[in-house]
């Protein structure tokens, strides 16, 4: 059965620098506290794992560095219900799908939610470390206002 | 006379980076090399210094899609080194961690890495487009793998309650028996898996194969057990090294394992048919029911093994859950000893080798590590080579298909041999 909340997923590594932009930016909003009925997850790992983690939610926002030819630390929103994620910045691990593999999947397998939105802050580097680039950790902020906006857009459907 | 080149720079559906350079010259087979470029990662030099204690957490980080063989190695080795044997309970408890594994790790390969070459399909995405049913059973049977790994090893990925003597925290009786419907629901997706791979096409191939795997009176091969062949090996896992040698290529950042000189294949293949008689009820009914016997030696048929032994597995895990009771504590306690410990255990992929000298501290002073895939891609080449001599006269873009599919047999984890695929055919 479909619930009405609407689940928001923070994706990436944390310890992979700008990886874990998507991390922190829903940690704040988990910190700032928001509207009853809207689930905060972290992922990371296996994109086929989303299919389950979102499985029985019909609105969904997805958190995510993207490489992309902007400026790292620009946010970007992306319709994933009809438009692709951007490419990974790495090659993605056969045992371990990426967010545009995943999303293909679950596309393919009439999995995909209903309404399901894409929040990337372009990445500048993937090093070892806990802390992302200045650009990319100035726009967390900025990220997470993009996610409660969504929220907000979502909760009118 | 016609020079072909067959270059495959980047592999696709095998885990970490490698590729494939065919140099063919009119209708003979110049070169072959499987070449495998991901960087050398050093996890042998890593350990050094560490706490014997901290090796199953290590060497977890290799793979993330086997690394309970790892951790299973690992420990193993320690409590041989420190003299401490486990009592029956916690191994079975390690084996229905390993059975979570085998099948997420089968599933996964079946039927997103593997069933496409036969079908016809460019991916598991493609594949699912047209036959999402199959798809989704695929995923459905690794989520049980995956739920088991989350019970018995805190998380599914790297799982973090494997402990040298143990656990830290055995699972409650509930917990287990809670696993019991999904796992019986997996079993019979398993019996549907064996069914669908034995009706795909197999490409016409038999080798003159050395099967090597673990062998064990009691039990299907998976961490106990002396080393065996369908030749002469019969060998305890201490002498390993006395006839199992590695060696450097320059082509590749993998070590070549061999076995006195020769290649040899481990893996489902060889485990299925050396210890075919240890495979549980329903997997042999079902091997007899597909026509499927040992000893095979069409190596694209490994689907077919990797499908009994998901089989297997399910059926072991539901009565190792029939049979728990707690144990009073979750580990045994594992003193340090100065000296030397070795280990094999059977990954999904094939024998695991680990080896480690640790002082009186406790500490690491060396690691040697044998994952399968090294110890596979003398195999997998010489497959190739056979396979390319008698298919010369397909054109580049099928013969490249098969060749990828031929790999594939082997489920290849370059990322953990790499100490892999990019494909190149030259013709001339």
């Amino acid at each position: 059965m479909s619930d009405p909340s609407i689940l928001i997923v923070g994706l990436g590594n944390a310890l992979r620098t700008d990886d874990g932009a998507g991390i922190l930016a829903v940690r704040g909003l988990a910190e700032a506290g928001l509207p009853e009925r809207v689930r905060v997850a972290e992922h990371r790992g296996d994109g086929l794992a989303l299919l389950d983690l979102w499985a029985g939610f019909d609105r969904v926002i997805l958190c995510d560095a993207v490489a992309a030819d902007l400026e790292p630390g620009t946010v970007i929103s992306i319709d994933l219900t009809d438009q692709d994620p951007p490419d990974a910045p790495t090659p993605s691990s056969t045992h371990g799908l990426g967010l545009k593999e995943s999303v293909a999947m679950a596309r393919a397998l009439g999995q995909l939610p209903a309404r399901c939105l894409l929040v990337g802050v372009v990445l500048a580097e993937l090093a070892l470390g806990a802390h992302p680039s200045p650009p990319v950790l100035a726009a967390i902020q900025h990220a997470t206002e993009t996610i409660r906006a969504a929220v907000t857009r979502l909760s009118k459907e | 006379m016609k020079t072909r080149t067959i270059k495959v720079d980047y592999l696709a559906r095998v885990e970490g980076e490698g590729a494939l350079q065919i140099k063919i010259d009119g209708d003979r087979l110049e070169e072959l090399h499987l070449r495998i470029f991901e960087p050398p990662r050093f996890f042998e030099a890593l350990l050094r210094g560490r706490a014997f204690t901290e090796a199953p957490d290590i060497t977890a980080r290799i793979c993330g899609i086997c690394p309970v063989a790892y951790q299973m190695s690992s420990i193993h080795a320690m409590e041989r080194l420190c003299g401490v044997a486990v009592d029956p309970i916690m191994r079975s408890m390690r084996r229905l961690l390993y059975c979570g594994e085998w099948i997420e790790s089968h599933a996964l390969h079946i039927y997103c890495l593997h069933a496409p070459d036969f079908l016809g399909y460019e991916s598991a995405v493609h594949l699912a487009k047209d036959h999402p049913e199959w798809v989704k059973r695929g995923l459905a049977l690794k989520k049980v793998g995956n739920s088991l790994m989350a019970l018995l090893g805190g998380r599914e990925i790297h799982p973090i309650n494997v402990r040298v003597g143990g656990f830290y925290r055995m699972p409650s009786a509930s917990e287990l028996r809670a696993m019991k419907g999904p796992l019986t629901e997996a079993l019979a997706m398993a019996e549907e898996t064996a069914l669908w791979v034995a009706g795909l096409p197999f490409p016409d191939l038999e080798r003159d194969y050395t099967f090597v795997c673990l062998s064990h009176p009691d039990e299907y091969p998976m961490n106990r057990g002396r080393l065996i062949s369908n030749r002469e090996l019969d060998l305890d896992v201490a002498d390993y090294e006395t006839r199992f040698r590695e060696e450097h290529l320059s082509h590749s950042t993998s070590l070549y394992s061999r076995l006195d000189g020769e290649h040899y294949l481990v893996g489902p293949l060889a485990r299925v048919n050396l210890c075919f008689d240890r495979l549980s009820p329903r997997a042999r009914r079902m091997a007899e029911k597909i026509g499927f016997a040992p000893t095979c030696t069409n190596p694209f048929k490994s689907i077919i093994a990797r499908a009994l032994e998901v089989i297997h597995v399910c059926e072991e895990s539901c009565a190792i859950i029939d049979g728990y009771v707690p144990p009073e504590a979750p580990y045994h306690v594992c003193n340090p000893v100065a000296g030397q410990g070795f280990a094999c255990t059977e990954a999904p992929r094939g024998i695991l080798y680990h080896r480690y000298a640790v002082d009186g501290e406790g500490l690491i002073q060396e690691a040697k590590i044998v994952p399968p895939t090294s110890q596979n891609q003398g195999v997998i080449e010489a497959d190739l080579r056979d396979l390319v001599r008698r298919n010369l006269a397909l054109p580049d873009d099928r013969l490249q298909w098969l060749c990828e599919q031929a790999i594939r047999n082997y489920d290849p984890c370059i990322s953990c041999s790499t100490h892999f695929l990019d494909m190149k055919v030259e013709r001339s």
